[in-house]
């Protein structure tokens, strides 16, 4: 089973995300800022990642430059999520997707599943 | 020797406006009392000194021009000169030096150098005085408006300066808005969009999601109506409704509320607390306080919430265990975007409106919200306001 970690300080945002991946059949998990993040994405090696940009400790541009220096993990897809519509910076930073907050889960779903196939 | 030339005397007491005011420092009495004549026959008033030390004490009075020899018999007029010069206050008043013609040239350009406005050889011809005295007064003038344009000129770079200020603050305003506002409102859209496609959801999470939207709607509603409060506050229309209420009821509603849904409070109710308060805005600021609180304080540390009497007012008091306010956002605590941006919290929250509607609210029941230190707590937020009275 796929692996999505899904990075959220905002816990309900994050259990809704949750929620809606693993109705597509994946297994999550939650980080609630960005040094836990790093961690569990050492831990548990996901197949993907949902990164919020506005997070306690490290911020999202910091996961994201950290993961991606490290060849251990820079080949894990990254989808970036924020309210501010911040594209081109965020692909420039090494994600392969990005998508603007608030957003439609089914837009969610496919971006997700993009980043899996 | 110091003297008051009559015109002056004359001159305040018929209290005319001032005059331009001449000081003239010449020992020699002829050539003095032949200057004065000229300036007092151009309608200058003039004040006489007869040595340097007598100038340098009536310099500081109000003078507009100094009409100074250069050989005077106590200090040297280039002595005098150059400590008018160097007196901050007086160093814009113009000196016109003056030398009998057996002079040397040298001395002149002493003169000038240390800052002397002119200089003219004696015997000076009344007509030559009157142009160079006129001469130094229109340069002077010119010199006070240029000033005068230039303090203009600071104070508009400072008040640009201010609104570039203000521009910030509400451009961060808008950003802090827009990710507060787009926080719940991504949740609420997820979590409808989640309930419409499946129509299948079981009942516990169904029952869970709609809880979730509930909070997630309450914490909408709330940020628009601090900002409607802000904007109304900015334009003098903010009031409140004074009836009389138990303050202590009003506490136990709200704490109770919260604990109901959200997380439990340590509270401790004293007796009554009658004052004259409007309840849905005193609701708010509670709402708001117990907000910050659980905002702030780890899920396993606990809040407290205190409601007594002290020296003729209702005290309530809010404890938390968050990271603390540190001394310098303690001083921003209050004001108008003033967010509340604690240690190792996400930057994303609040826009900085909650405590400062708080304490408009509470300042217009006569009282006051303070950050106070307690021992054991991280920071507490003590709200006062007047007691009513107790009937006679």
């Amino acid at each position: 089973m796929k692996h999505v970690l899904i990075v959220e300080d905002e816990a309900n945002i994050a259990r809704i995300i949750q929620h809606n991946l693993q109705r597509v059949g994946l297994d999550t998990s939650i980080a609630r800022d960005g040094e836990a993040a790093l961690e569990e994405v050492h831990v548990r090696r996901p197949d993907a990642i949902i990164l919020d940009l506005l997070l306690p400790k490290a911020d999202g541009w910091t996961v994201a430059a950290r993961l991606k220096a490290d060849p251990a993990t820079a080949t894990i897809p990254i989808l970036m999520l924020s309210i501010v519509a911040d594209r081109e910076r965020g692909l420039a930073a090494g994600a392969s997707d990005y998508l603007t907050k608030p957003f439609t889960v089914s837009d969610l779903l496919d971006r997700v599943a993009k980043l899996l196939a | 020797m110091l003297r008051l030339a009559p015109a002056r005397l004359l001159a305040s007491f018929r209290g005319m406006s001032p005059k331009t005011r001449v000081l003239v420092v010449d020992d020699e009495r002829t050539i003095r009392t032949f200057t004065c004549r000229v300036l007092l026959d151009a309608g200058f008033e003039v004040v006489e000194a007869d040595t340097g030390l007598g100038a340098l004490q009536l310099a500081a009075d109000r003078m507009d021009l100094v009409v100074l020899d250069v050989k005077l018999p106590d200090i040297s007029g280039v002595d005098v000169c150059r400590r008018l010069k160097q007196d901050a206050r007086l160093a814009s008043l113009p000196v016109l030096m003056m030398s009998g013609h057996h002079v040397e040239s040298d001395q002149k350009s002493e003169g000038l150098e240390i800052g002397a406005d002119a200089y003219l050889t004696k015997p000076v011809a009344a007509r030559e005085l009157r142009a160079t005295v006129n001469a130094l007064l229109r340069i002077r003038r010119a010199e006070a408006a240029l000033h005068r344009s230039q303090a203009q000129v600071e104070a508009q770079e400072r008040l640009v300066a201010e609104v570039m200020e203000a521009t910030r603050v509400k451009e961060n305003f808008l950003v802090s808005v827009s990710h507060e506002l787009g926080t719940p409102l991504t949740a609420i859209k997820a979590l409808v969009d989640t309930l419409c496609a499946d129509p299948k959801l079981d009942l516990v999470t169904r029952k869970e999601f709609f809880g979730v939207l509930q909070e997630e709607v309450n914490r909408l509603s709330r940020l628009v109506m601090n900002i409607l409060d802000a904007s109304r506050l900015e334009m003098g229309r903010f009031d409140v409704q004074l009836t009389p209420l138990d303050l202590r009821q009003l506490v136990t509603r709200v704490v109770d509320e919260i604990q109901a849904r959200r997380r439990p409070i340590t509270y401790e109710p004293g007796a009554p607390l009658p004052i004259h308060g409007d309840r849905d805005r005193l609701t708010q600021v509670l709402v708001n306080l117990v907000d910050n609180a659980i905002k702030f304080t780890p899920r396993e540390e606990p809040i407290m919430v205190r409601a007594t009497a002290e020296a003729g007012r209702a005290v309530v008091r809010l404890f938390d265990r968050g990271p603390g306010v540190s001394t310098e956002m303690e001083a921003k605590l209050f004001e108008k975007f003033g967010r509340l941006e604690r240690p190792g919290v996400s930057s994303t929250h609040g826009v900085g409106l909650g405590l400062y509607l708080s304490s408009e609210i509470v300042r217009a029941h006569g009282g006051s919200i303070v950050l106070e230190r307690h021992p054991g707590w991280a920071a507490v937020f003590a709200v006062r306001i007047p007691l009513k009275e107790a009937p006679a």
